[in-house]
Parts: structure tokens; sequence; C-alpha cells
């Protein structure tokens, strides 16, 4: 699954709708203010009119129409998210530690790991760009999360507990990564990078043969 | 008349002193309920403060005017502070204040336990807050204080066993007084006084203080769990633990969110009919909404738990998205009540008009992140941040502040200075606009919340108008103050009506006298939501057909 366009076409959906209610709403306050001007400068009292039941049912109806129409939006993003490939091309452990990441290929002895403490630190996770991978996210101490933002994603890293997604990195680059989920003093240095490389240069950094830094 | 009603009478008709232990020992619910919303909002400013301070740091990337520790525990305080002891606490205080005069009742049922509900949180308030004075400091995890974290192993400073014990007190003792409240509304209220005959801020007090008695006990569970963590924190090396704490911490950490909301919708509901000049308009639809929104309050709490990758996401967010229809119901009667009003812009119309475009971003930006697939970018960061700020507030605390100046002259029996509460006003829109709207802008790009320092540098200027905004909020508080001791230095007396109330709180005097309506100021007839509003209505016309008569003959 491709978690940032199914973020962009859902947010890009509700978006929309809240900003027509929003302004639906506003107009509706300054229509009341303009209204009572006008009722004060001609001398009417205020309507005493304290119901309109066939208003408010007609209402009601209209607010669950959209209600079904978020719903239904949201149950297809969630079914897109779930969506799982039999055959991942590449897999990630992730491992979230008090204050900094570790990212393993099982299968490989491929291992990036580091203090994240400074710039320099920062490990680097590599992924194949344009197929599936699938990560396994777990916690070493306390729940951690996840998150890149470049990705619209993130999934939260659980002690004794690994949580299973699989995502399709679209764009070639490199990416930061943050902790999203507060886990002690340290929670605000918890960067990482993600590097989206092709699928031929990530096989030759797996078996060894390119450094983190040579690919690009 | 039961038996305990006759007790509660005759416990009551002892004589109140005066001083601080006659305020302290007080069984007259106006005195507790001013106690209790005096200590919070001296909480109020205390956790503003901390707030400043944490604004200050983020001000610009890479900044340190505290450290990390020193920062996680100003969140936290912060946090746990407005929720467990500022919002929370105004919102069942009003009642405690509002609710008996409101449904004509000479007295709260159980006082005592009101009493001993404002002690428990006033000790509990003091416990959190003595973390500052231990050695590790406060508590740091965050007002949720999810395990693991939070067990002796990672957290060992005394400052969270401070914050456990005072947690739990502070939420025992809301639980009393929510509980007597209820109680009032249920048992006690004037003999013609039906159900629906209950004006909308009682019932919105009904509502709130149901979710109080159903939710509340969970968080005295997740508490329960934590403290057997402080002793034996091996028992969070079971997931089921971890993530069984957040489901019973949410299953009281979203209907709060509601009780922190509730009295609120109802202070503006009663503000915007009686400045619109009308009765409040949708009554009935807009009781039901709120006990429909309160019980479905109870089914929502996994949208706290999306990313947890453990939860059942299409039922949270069916549940959560269908808040909406109560929500709009409730709107439908905001606007339905000031379309067809005579307006009249007075400081707490100004505060309640200001209340529904801006708590309308909350609810809205809520209804996205009910989705999960939005909710993975959004879930612990700033977008968030600014999604519960707009809802708390710019929504509850604009509204809690519609209910103080509306109610204020009933309360001390004097007149504030309009010109100062308008500058108030003003300062406090703008402040808070500033503060909160580049927040979205900042969890869109994906800052995220609990972070002592950032070093993007393209998260500056954001962080910083923002910061800019909170201490023009901080400016406005200072008008606040000075309004205040002004209006008790100058004692402009503000009647027993000053605003053309609709509600029978606006018959007795200001202040009430010790059993709210007295041979001087005896109930009116009770004809409906709004007696007041009735009264004025026949009067008018008996002089009318008065004036006619006298013309025919």
């Amino acid at each position: 699954m491709d978690p940032r366009k199914i973020f962009g076409e859902t947010f890009g959906t509700e978006w929309i709708i809240a900003a027509c209610v929003f302004g639906l709403i506003v107009l509706t306050v300054l229509y009341a203010m303009v209204r009572s001007h006008f009722r004060k400068r001609s001398g009417k009292p205020a309507s005493q009119r304290s119901k309109n039941t066939p208003l408010e049912l007609t209402y009601a109806a209209v607010v669950a129409g959209i209600v079904g129409f978020v719903v239904f939006t949201s149950f297809r993003a969630t079914a897109e998210e779930a969506k799982r490939s039999p055959h991942p091309a590449a897999t990630v452990n992730i491992k979230g530690f008090q204050w900094c990441w570790q990212f393993s290929y099982p299968g490989h002895d491929r291992s990036e790991t580091g203090s994240c403490i400074g710039r320099a630190n920062r490990p680097t996770m590599v992924v194949p760009a344009g197929v599936p991978v699938k990560l396994n996210i777990t916690g070493a101490d306390v729940i951690h999360s996840w998150f890149v933002p470049e990705l619209r994603y993130k999934l939260d890293a659980f002690p004794n507990h690994v949580n299973s997604t699989t995502i399709v990195f679209k764009h070639r680059g490199r990416f930061l990564g943050h902790c999203a989920e507060f886990c002690g003093p340290n929670h605000y240095s918890m960067l990482f990078y993600v590097k989206v490389v092709p699928l031929k240069q990530y096989q030759q950094w797996l078996a060894g043969n390119a450094p983190v830094g040579a690919v690009a | 008349m039961t038996t305990w009603q006759q007790r509660t009478l005759a416990l009551a008709q002892r004589p109140e002193q005066g001083g601080l232990t006659g305020w302290t020992s007080s069984r007259d619910h106006k005195r507790i309920g001013l106690l209790t919303i005096g200590t919070a909002l001296g909480l109020f400013l205390l956790m503003g403060a901390l707030a400043l301070t944490m604004r200050t740091q983020l001000a610009q990337p890479n900044e340190h005017v505290v450290g990390a520790a020193v920062y996680d525990q100003l969140f936290t305080i912060h946090g746990s502070g407005m929720i467990y002891l500022v919002v929370t606490p105004l919102a069942i205080g009003l009642g405690v204040y509002v609710v008996p005069l409101q449904v004509g009742a000479p007295v709260i049922a159980a006082p005592r336990l009101t009493l001993i509900g404002y002690w428990m949180y006033a000790f509990g308030a003091a416990c959190v807050l003595s973390g500052f004075l231990t050695a590790d400091g406060a508590a740091a995890d965050g007002w949720t204080a999810y395990a693991p974290l939070s067990d002796s192993q990672q957290s060992p400073g005394v400052g969270f066993d401070l914050w456990l014990v005072g947690t739990f007190l502070a939420t025992v003792g809301m639980m009393c007084q929510g509980g007597t409240v209820l109680w009032t509304v249920l048992r006690l209220r004037a003999p013609q006084m039906s159900m629906m005959r209950v004006p909308v801020f009682s019932w919105s007090e009904v509502a709130t203080c149901l979710m109080v008695i159903m939710a509340f006990p969970s968080l005295l569970t997740a508490l329960g769990m934590l403290a057997i963590g402080r002793i034996h924190p091996q028992v969070f090396d079971s997931n089921v633990w971890n993530i069984g704490y957040q489901d019973l911490f949410w299953f009281y950490g979203h209907p709060v969110v509601y009780v922190m909301f509730f009295p609120f919708v109802g202070a503006v509901a009663e503000v915007l009919a009686t400045f619109a000049r009308r009765k409040y308009f949708g009554y009935t639809a807009t009781v039901l909404a709120l006990l429909a929104f309160a019980g479905l309050s109870m089914s929502v709490w996994g949208h706290h738990m999306f990313t947890t990758g453990q939860n059942a996401d299409d039922y949270y967010s069916l549940t959560s998205t269908l808040l909406a229809i109560p929500a709009g119901l409730e709107y439908f009667g905001f606007l339905g009540t000031i379309v067809g009003g005579r307006l009249s812009y007075r400081t707490p119309m100004l505060f309640a008009l200001a209340f529904i475009p801006q708590f309308l971003v909350g609810g809205l930006t809520g209804i996205m992140v009910s989705t999960p697939a939005i909710d993975a970018q959004f879930q612990d960061t700033y977008f968030v941040v600014a999604h519960f700020h707009y809802t708390l507030f710019a929504g509850s605390v604009f509204g809690l502040f519609a209910g103080l100046y509306y109610w204020f002259p009933k309360m001390t029996g004097y007149m504030f200075d309009e010109r100062l509460g308008r500058l108030h006003f003003v300062l406090m829109v703008i402040g808070t606009n500033v503060t909160f709207l580049p927040m979205f802008g900042l969890g869109f790009m994906g800052m995220p919340r609990r972070i002592s320092s950032y070093s993007e540098p393209g998260w500056g200027t954001l962080n910083l108008v923002s910061s800019i905004g909170a201490f023009t909020i901080g400016l406005s508080m200072l008008v606040l103050i000075y309004n205040v001791i002004r209006t008790f230095m100058n004692k402009i007396p503000a009647g027993d009506d000053p605003w053309g109330g609709t509600t029978v709180e606006w018959a007795t005097s200001s202040p009430p006298p010790r059993f709210n309506f007295d041979a001087a100021h005896p109930l009116p007839p009770i004809t409906g939501f709004a007696p007041l509003l009735d009264l004025r209505e026949r009067e008018q016309e008996q002089q009318r057909e008065l004036a006619g008569s006298g013309s025919t003959s």
C-alpha cells in the first residue's frame, strides 16, 4: 500500500467537506447578525418560535448523509491500507529503543543503528523503491512510534509485540523520520533517515557491496 | 417530601459562619461552587504560565531555555493540570453553583459530600504540584502516563507517585461533586419543574455528570494498574497490560473531553438565548442530542489508538464520526436561536458567538482524525495539539468565559467593566487563533508533539508565530485580572437581573440568599424552560389589555 496516496485522497475529500460546513455555519452567523441589525432598526421584537420539527428532522437527515459518506471514505481507506502483498520484495525489522532505532534485514547480516545524538549518528533505513516492503515494528523498552512524515504514516513500536505492515515506497530519496510516541527525555532526538533506492542498488547494498553513503 | 430531603434541609439549616473557616467548611453549594471555580481559575493561570515557558522554548529551533527533563515536566503538568485540575473542576464547579439555582432547589443534594469532593480535589492538586519540590521533579510522562514508561523502573522519581495519588484524589473528588449535581437535578427540582422544563445548562450538567459517573471509575482502575506497576514493574513485560492500560485510560479519556465541553455548550446556549432576547431554539432536540452524545461518547475511545496496530479501526471510526450528528443538532440550536433574535453584543455574548466558529474548527478537524488513514499522519503531531486546543481552549474556555461573565453579577452582586471585558475578548480571540492555527501547519509538516526541541529550520516561523499568539493570550489574562480587581474595588451593584435572563436564578437576589429563594425573592411560577421570559410576556400582554380597555372606556 501507498500511505501517502491514501492519505492524500482521503484528506483531500474530508478537507473540502469540512471547509464547506465551516463556510455555511459562519455565513449563517453573519446572516443572523445582519437580520438582527434590521430587526432592531425596524423595532421588531425577537422571534418567539422555539422549534421547527420538520426542519430539524430534515437537517438531521442531511447531517447523517454527510456522516455516512465520511464513514464510507474512512472504511475504503482503511481497507486499502490493510492490503498485504503475499510476496514482499524486502523485509525490514524495525526496533525502537531509548533513544534511537535499529533497522535489520532478516536473512542478511545488515543492521543499521546509531546513538541518534547529533546529525551524523542518525541511523539510515535503506529500502527499495516501487516494490512492496514488509515492516516488522517493535520496541525494546517502552512504546515508541515509527513515523515518516513524507509517507504520511506512522505505526507504534510496542515492547513484547510486533506490528507488521507492507508499504510501497514510491519516491526515491532520503526522508527524515521521527519517534512519535513520547518515550522519555531524549524522545525529541530520536531521528532517523529512510533512504529509498532502486531495487538493484538495494540488493547490492544488502549483499554488503556498497556502504549506505554510496547508495543514492 | 422523602425523609432524606427533610434531613438534608434540616442539616443545611444550621447557621453559616463567615470568615475562612466558614467558607472552607460551608455546606452552601454557592460557596463550595465558588471555592471550586476559584481554585481552578488560580491553577488555570499557573498552567498557562507553564505553557508560556514551553512556547518560549519552542519559539525557535535548537533552543534550550530549559532542559529536556524539565520541559517534559512542564508539558506533563500543563496537560494533567488543565484536564484533571482545571477544566473538569470548572465544568462541574459551575454546575455546583448554578444548577441548584436553575432548578429552583434550596440546597444541593448531599452538601457535605460536595464539600468533601472539593477538598479531595484541592489536596489532589497540591499532591500533583508538590512533585516540583522533589529531587527528581514532577511527573514527566505526559497526562496519559502510558505504561511501561510510567513504571518504577522507567520513572523512578517520587514526582510520579505524587501525580498518581493526586490525580486519583482529584478524580474521586470530581465524582463526588458530579454525583451531587446529578442528584440535585433528578430529586430536588422545584415542584412545577418537570424534566422537560429543566434549563439547557442544567441538562448539559445532567449529561456531563452521567459521563462522570460512568467513565471516571475507568481512570481509577487504570491508575490502580499503574500503582501495581510502581510496585511490580515486571507486570508491564506483558503486552496485554500495556495495551490494556490504554484501553482503560481512554475509556475515561474520551468521555472526559465531553465532560470538559458540555457544560460550556450549555452556558453558551443560555447566553445566546438571553442576548438574542428569545427562547432557546430546538430545546427538545438539544436535550436529546446531549444525551445521545453522552451515550455515544462511551463507545469511541479506540480512536486514540488507531496507530497502535491493536485496535478495531473501522468500529471506532464509525462511532466517532457518528458524533457529528448530535453535535450538528447542538449547532442547529445555536444557529436557530440567533437567527431571528435581537442580538445585543455584551461581553458574555461576544464569547458565546466566538465559540461557534472556533469550536467548529476543533470539531471538524476531530472528524478528520477519526479517519484512521488521516490519523496515521496526524496522531501525536501538532495537528492533534491544534485540534484539541481548538476544542478545549477556543471552544470550552470561550464557553467558560461566556458563562463566567454571564453569571459573575449573580455570583458577586457586582457588575464588571464592560470595556475591559471586551478588551479581554478581543485579545483572546487574536491570541487564541494566532497560537493554534499555525499548529495545524506544523502537524501537517510532521512536527511530533511532546518534543522539547527541534532542529528543522523550516518549523521555526510557524512556531514563532504560535509563541507570539501565546503571549497575547497571557496579556488578555492580565486584562481579566485587572477587571476583576477593579470590579471588587468599584463595587457597582449589578441588580437581580442585569441581562434580562430567562431562567429562575435571575429572579433571586445577587448574590442569592442562603437558601436561594426567600420571602423577598420567591420562586416564580415555572411554566416552561424559560419561565422568566414567559412571565415578562404575560405581563406585557396584561399591560396591552389594560391599555386597550383604557382607551375604549
